[in-house]
């Protein structure tokens, strides 16, 4: 009997991406329903969106994008030199961190974005930079990248609840929700580290490219992708065998990383090379490399799967890109030095 | 001039130790800076990216420049070592050169001549009609690799200097290419 598939195997384990896709539709139709009774108003002007989230990391603030009219509808002062950002949807909240207030800001969402205000600056060790947070459990976990440990705390109280030890320079992190996993890119190690989400214990760690930064879970596929800014390339993790199954050639300096929801897509941002690679994660090959602003970093989805943004670093600009084709179909004003590194926009 | 930022022995230490040594062994500042200076040139395009897209040959315009050497010309990944005015070099690397859009992009893999680390940038000469706009950007970390850096490792010291490289450098190229 041939071994069976890293799919087959997955599919025995608890959970899957289906739940997180019945969410993702839900709060589609709700935000339509929503449109629709805001329309019924005549005061109230027509709920637009999604929006983006995006760090600002010149002028010190976030910027908030409604991705349908391209528009700015507001300007949130955060801490120093902010990088890491992530939206969650169901908290109706924002943190971000910034490297170099140490801090991380929190953003309360208000019926509009005109209604956004920052609630809270939570000290977060010496150099809080790369930051994810599990809708469903509630916590936020920020790479504290200078201190070279995960810092842990609940989005609802802001406590801080946990710390774990890590390699050095920590930077991004994918959490595998399905399998109550965190993963997080030790830079300096060229190693990514495994954590179980429950014990927040460190479990191992797993060798990958040269100076890895972004990091993106694959949970369809089984598979962990790390994007090696010296190497030029991105490693491909089998999460089952815990190590490199392949590596993908792509730009010069690859930085951050974006899975497709539903596609067998990975978008990978290369700063030197001013493009975003489009990977085909059934095949692991390139199949498109296209034109970005200048110096893209951060990446995130349209909730509904059509288009992805790149939040172009040395440009000021984001752009938005056809998902199937990468094709660049939109340039966004931005802000300065705007970066984007983590999950920026939500509904 | 402008490369020779004013510091103590134990920053030459520390900056040319970070810079010798492979920069995939070495932690950076907590943000990337960045600079973007341009100079509208009296001069067709193609004249000056003659002198711009001669990679090995910069010490033609460059006033900080002494000497130059590139062991692939003007290839990607041709590596050229700039000796510095005052004994200091770079060893920069082509990452993109493209002749037809008249960009070229390159990075620093060590040099002890500019107070930064991860050093990355783009040239790039465009027409404006009988004229040419050159645009210089550059993306690097300071000298210091953690918080609360000495002044002349702090992030304002690595924008200074890069600013003043690309500042006395454009204004030279303007000069000789609209001779």
């Amino acid at each position: 009997m041939s071994p069976p598939t890293v799919a087959a195997r997955y599919s025995d384990l608890p959970g899957s991406a289906t739940p997180r896709i019945l969410e993702g539709l839900l709060a589609a139709l709700c935000v339509l329903l929503c449109a629709k009774f805001a329309l019924a108003d005549p005061l109230a002007a027509p709920l637009a969106g999604p929006f983006a989230y995006v760090t600002n990391q010149g002028s010190h603030d976030v910027a908030v994008i409604d991705l349908a009219s391209g528009t700015r509808l507001a300007t949130l002062p955060v801490g120093r030199a902010p990088a890491g950002v992530v939206a969650m949807q169901r908290q109706h909240r924002v943190f971000v961190t910034n490297p170099e207030s140490h801090d991380v800001s929190v953003i309360e969402r208000g019926t509009t974005p005109a209604g956004d205000k920052v609630v809270a600056q939570l000290s977060a060790g010496l150099a809080p930079l790369g930051i994810e947070a599990d809708e469903g459990s509630g916590r936020v976990y920020v790479a504290d990248m200078f201190a070279d440990r995960l810092l842990v705390f609940d989005a609802a109280t802001l406590e801080r609840v946990g710390e774990v030890a890590l390699g050095k320079a920590p930077s991004g992190i994918a959490v595998d929700t399905a399998h109550a996993r965190i993963y997080v890119a030790d830079r300096d190690d060229n190693a990514v580290a495994v954590i179980d989400a429950a014990t927040l214990r460190r479990l191992g760690d797993i060798a990958v490219g040269i100076h890895p930064f972004g990091i993106a879970i694959d949970a369809a596929r089984g598979q962990l992708y790390t994007a090696n800014v010296y190497a030029d390339s991105v490693s491909v993790v089998d999460l089952v065998l815990g190590k490199v199954v392949a590596t993908i050639g792509v730009g010069k300096a690859p930085y951050c990383l974006l899975v497709h929801p539903t596609l067998p897509l990975l978008y990978v941002s290369n700063q030197h090379s001013d493009t975003v690679s489009v990977i085909d994660t059934k095949t692991l090959r390139v199949t498109a490399t296209v034109a970005t602003g200048a110096y893209p970093e951060g990446l995130a989805m349209h909730p509904d799967g059509s288009v992805f943004y790149a939040v172009n670093w040395m440009d000021d600009t984001l752009t938005e890109h056809d998902a199937w084709t990468g094709e660049r179909k939109r340039t966004l004003p931005g802000g300065s030095s705007n970066r984007g590194f983590g999950r920026f926009v939500v509904w | 001039m402008m490369w020779n930022v004013a510091a103590g022995r134990r920053r030459l230490l520390v900056l040319a130790t970070a810079m010798v040594l492979s920069p995939a062994v070495f932690a950076h500042g907590p943000t990337r800076q960045k600079v973007v200076e341009s100079v509208e040139i009296n001069a067709p395009a193609d004249k000056v990216w003659a002198l711009v897209g001669d990679y090995a040959g910069w010490q033609k315009w460059h006033p900080a420049i002494e000497a130059s050497t590139a062991d692939k010309a003007n290839e990607a990944g041709s590596v050229r070592r700039l000796t510095i005015k005052g004994g200091k070099f770079l060893e920069e690397e082509i990452e993109a050169y493209d002749a037809a859009a008249m960009t070229l992009k390159y990075r620093i893999k060590s040099g002890d001549a500019l107070p930064v680390t991860n050093y990355s940038s783009t040239i790039k000469v465009s027409s404006v009609g009988a004229k040419s706009l050159v645009e210089w950007r550059g993306a690097f970390y300071r000298g210091f690799p953690n918080n609360n850096p000495p002044p002349e490792q702090s992030d304002e010291a690595a924008v200074a200097a890069v600013t003043g490289v690309y500042k006395a450098g454009l204004g030279q190229l303007k000069a000789i290419a609209e001779k």
